[in-house]
């Protein structure tokens, strides 16, 4: 055997391998999944939750939403999360230091006048300029603060130093929450008998194309255009497949900053959100899993199915490769940040399994993909290639590809079944074989530009400018969503 | 994210065994849209059955809601001779009850209109569930191995107040099932308000928050609270027992039992101490004030500040020493808890703060102005 015939044996066999052990963990994945899934429809059919609405043992909760630039539609969204049902509740948006009118705006409208309110700073942040309060008492739980422009972790430290509820809720501040979403997500913290919960993750779902009036949610459609399309099959995959299954093996790593609920006790004793990353949301829990790991306290982090938030999903590959590129680069900067949890017992199932499989599944999959290709077409040009094997190979791995697709949208019809019947699952089936062609290999390429930003040092999020739910909405920078 | 497309090796392995797995993954595929697809279709005919069957129930639910039992009026009058005793119920009615599935229904309706009703209405609403024999059906769940039927089991019992089965529903409040047990308990205390939390003897497991919550609601309208048994539960080898009757206690405004809540201060778990402390302050104790104060060192932060909440609450002029030597602690937290106290004992308090040496500096000066803010607010 040739020295290139060894090589190619080699690579080819460590492929396979590599192959099989990502097939084999989305089939558990799958698996588990459908076992949480099953497991949480059946125990929350039982759950009234409207009790905790008017119980004054109701843990106090604080929404923090971060806004910058979001003059346009920031006095709609206050509204709709003023009117979020819960009881022991305060609202606090920051105005991160925005160039457009977003303040004045909220002044005008709220009623807002500045306020003395002692913030003992427990997390360092940027200055803060004021905090403002209504002087009508029907918007008593809204507080705004206005601070210099530091980023969106920068901006949610503030707000958790001006928080005095024990737990927060982290949003984006132009998404649609749910009613009833706070009475769900407090659920899990008010349920633990032996662990404290230390966080409790939500469900992002694709509001393109859906009716909204008045910052609700009025009717949920299937996005006509191709990109959201996927995404929301993308989402499907992610949040009732993925997440439900880590959640199972309570080995969650992330929580999106879209929509999730914190301890903030622990938060502020991990030191808050860390601005050095644009991966934010995901630095956080690894840091507090890492700190309770640490400090042998136990602890659980949480997931909620139920689809409680709504956001808007690129609908340009432009605005779409700048978001999975930012998701890349937070990725890498996260398991840099703490690659010393990378196969070590010490914690747990943490550091042999998530870790473990963050890294050669999540953050691997595209280079290694992109080698594949890259080899294959080199052999190709040498005549080195078995063509009908390659292609029977190709075929089972998109077979396979589509197969895990298909289950994500079993799933949903088997619970919430959010779509109209069967002409939008047959969409969505279309979607999931076009998907491999048309979706996956811009996502490949994007998280490749990623690895290359990373390289080349490049901080920052980009524009990342959405055609918004309402019509005639300008688009200004603002920040990355989900 | 899943990324899940990955490289296609050349070499391994056999062709063949490829395009038989691909094939293989095809047809599952193929089963799978084709199963989704027979699956939205009957759930949507299924949906206009049970709307149909839903009319028809909603029909006799009404007729339930307002018949009125022989006799009933005038007071005292005997049936007329043929007058039905029992709500009548259509032929068509009785018939379809055959049906697992069209009974499922009936009893949904009848437990939604059962919430939502009271007085005769209601009680009319379980007599139609008892005539109908339903109650048949929710035992056949209690008895199920399966956790959620057993747990719908207990629900629909306890809404149509079928006490005859309480034994059943008693030997489940302790039962390893977390969601049966929660249930059980409150099926119970549904049924028999103080008297049901007997279960508070037995259980050895934890009582969550949660279920915590959901007892106080379904107790807060209750009278009568045997005060003896609350005391009892406060000896309570499970903590979380002894959590809850200290909420109990403070939601019952049970003056007399706080003697034996101020014990509980010297406890050795440092929940219960915290619960104590919040017991105390809506019992407004005020002679628990030098209790609270001789505990105040030796608790973490989250106890000393309820002490100092506490004492804004319970306190009298007396407190505003001690209120005042907090101004100065080193954790700016502690300085703002017991400003708002000093703010809530009024015109002592707040000449207090005006007086306080530091009281123009920072941070003094903007922790008193916020405490007097939100006072005003």
């Amino acid at each position: 055997m040739s020295i290139t015939s060894l090589i190619s044996n080699v690579l080819a066999f460590g492929f396979w391998l590599y192959s099989i052990a990502l097939l084999s963990s989305y089939l558990l994945v799958g698996i588990f999944a459908m076992l949480e899934m099953r497991k949480h429809m059946r125990s929350s059919s039982f759950t009234d939750y409207s009790i905790l609405a008017s119980s004054s043992h109701a843990p106090g909760i604080s929404i923090l939403a971060p806004a910058y630039n979001e003059a346009a539609t920031i006095v709609e969204n206050v509204r709709s999360l003023l009117s979020i049902h819960y009881r022991n509740l305060e609202l606090i948006v920051i105005n991160d230091g925005s160039k457009d009118d977003s303040l004045q705006k909220l002044i005008d409208h709220y009623q807002l006048r500045r306020t003395d309110l002692f913030v003992q700073p427990r997390i360092a942040t940027k200055q803060i300029r004021g905090i403002y309060r209504s002087t009508n008492s029907v918007f008593h739980k809204l507080i705004v603060v206005d601070k210099e422009n530091g980023g969106k972790a920068d901006a949610l430290n503030v707000g958790v130093n001006v928080s005095s509820q024990p737990y927060i809720v982290c949003i984006d501040v132009d998404c649609i929450i749910e009613q009833d979403a706070l009475l769900k997500m407090a659920r899990p913290f008010l349920d633990s008998r032996d662990a404290r919960v230390i966080a409790s993750g939500g469900v992002v779902r694709i509001a393109n194309g859906c009716e909204i009036r008045n910052g609700r949610l009025v009717k949920v459609h299937l996005p006509d255009a191709f990109l959201p399309r996927a995404q929301t099959l993308e989402y499907f995959r992610a949040f009732l497949l993925g997440r439900m299954a880590w959640s199972r093996l309570d080995a969650l790593l992330l929580i999106s900053g879209a929509f999730g609920a914190f301890d903030k006790e622990i938060v502020i004793a991990c030191g808050g959100y860390n601005h050095a990353t644009v991966g934010e949301d995901m630095e956080l829990v690894v840091r507090m899993r890492r700190y309770m790991e640490e400090h042998r306290l136990p602890y659980k982090v949480t997931y909620i199915p139920d689809p409680l938030c709504w956001t808007e999903a690129p609908a340009s590959y432009k605005i779409l490769g700048r978001q999975r590129n930012r998701w890349t680069r937070g990725t890498i900067e996260t398991l840099g940040i703490h690659r010393k949890m990378l196969f070590n017992p010490r914690y747990g199932r943490l550091g042999l399994l998530s870790f473990p499989y963050w890294l050669l599944f999540e953050l691997l999959a595209p280079i290694i993909e992109c080698v594949g290709l890259t080899v294959s077409l080199a052999l190709a040009v040498c005549g080195g290639l078995n063509l009908p094997l390659f292609l029977a190979l190709l075929g089972f791995i998109l077979s396979f590809g589509i197969l895990f697709s298909i289950l994500a949208i079993l799933t949903e019809v088997l619970t919430f079944n959010q779509y109209n019947g069967s002409r939008d699952i047959l969409r969505l089936t279309l979607t999931a074989v076009l998907e491999p062609f048309l979706f996956h290999p811009f996502i490949v390429w994007s998280a490749i530009r990623g690895n290359i930003d990373l390289l080349r040092k490049k901080k920052g999020w980009g524009d990342m400018s959405r055609q918004g739910f309402a019509a005639n909405k300008p688009n200004k920078p603002n920040y990355a969503k989900n | 994210m899943f990324s899940f497309y990955l490289f296609a090796s050349p070499v391994m392995p056999g062709r063949s065994w490829l395009v038989t797995a691909m094939m293989s993954i095809l047809g599952m595929l193929m089963l799978l849209v084709g199963f989704i697809l027979a699956y939205l279709l009957i759930r949507r005919r299924t949906a206009r059955i049970q709307a149909r069957w839903r009319n028809i129930h909603r029909e006799l639910v009404q007729r339930a809601i307002f018949w009125e039992p022989p006799g009933a009026e005038p007071a005292g009058t005997e049936p007329l001779p043929g007058e039905p005793t029992h709500i009548p119920v259509p032929a068509g009615i009785t018939r379809s009850l055959r049906r697992r599935l069209f009974r499922q229904v009936m009893i949904t309706e009848l437990i939604s209109g059962k919430k939502a009703l009271s007085g005769t209405a209601a009680a009319n609403l379980v007599l139609l569930y008892t005539q109908l024999g339903l109650g048949r059906d929710s035992l056949h769940k209690l008895a199920s191995k399966k956790w959620h039927l057993q747990a719908q089991g207990i629900q629909e019992l306890a809404t149509m107040e079928q006490r005859g089965c309480v034994t059943r529903l008693y030997r489940l409040t302790n039962a390893h099932n977390e969601v049966v047990r929660r249930e059980a308990q409150t099926a119970i205390v549904q049924l028999y308000g103080f008297e049901g939390l007997r279960f508070l003897e037995v259980i050895d497991t934890p009582l969550s928050e949660w279920q915590q919550i959901q007892l106080l609601r379904l107790l807060q309208h209750a009278t009568g609270i045997p005060h003896a048994n609350a005391v009892h539960w406060l000896d309570s080898p499970n903590p979380t027992v002894r959590i809850f009757t200290l909420k109990l206690i403070a939601e019952q405004h049970l003056q007399e039992i706080a003697p034996r809540v101020l014990e509980c201060l010297r406890d050795g778990n440092e929940s219960i101490r915290l619960q104590a402390i919040r017991c105390l302050r809506e019992l407004d104790a005020t002679d628990s004030c030098p209790t609270l104060i001789g505990a105040y060192p030796a608790e973490a932060l989250a106890g000393q500040m309820a002490i100092l909440d506490a004492l804004g609450h319970v306190g009298t002029a007396a407190e505003v020493e001690f209120l005042r030597t907090e101004l100065s602690a080193p954790d700016h937290r502690i300085k703002l808890e017991a400003a708002r106290a000093l703010v809530r004992l009024g015109d002592q308090g707040l000449t207090c703060l005006e007086h306080f040496p530091l009281a123009d500096r920072s941070p003094w000066n903007e922790i008193f102005s916020q405490a007097k803010t939100e006072w005003m607010v």
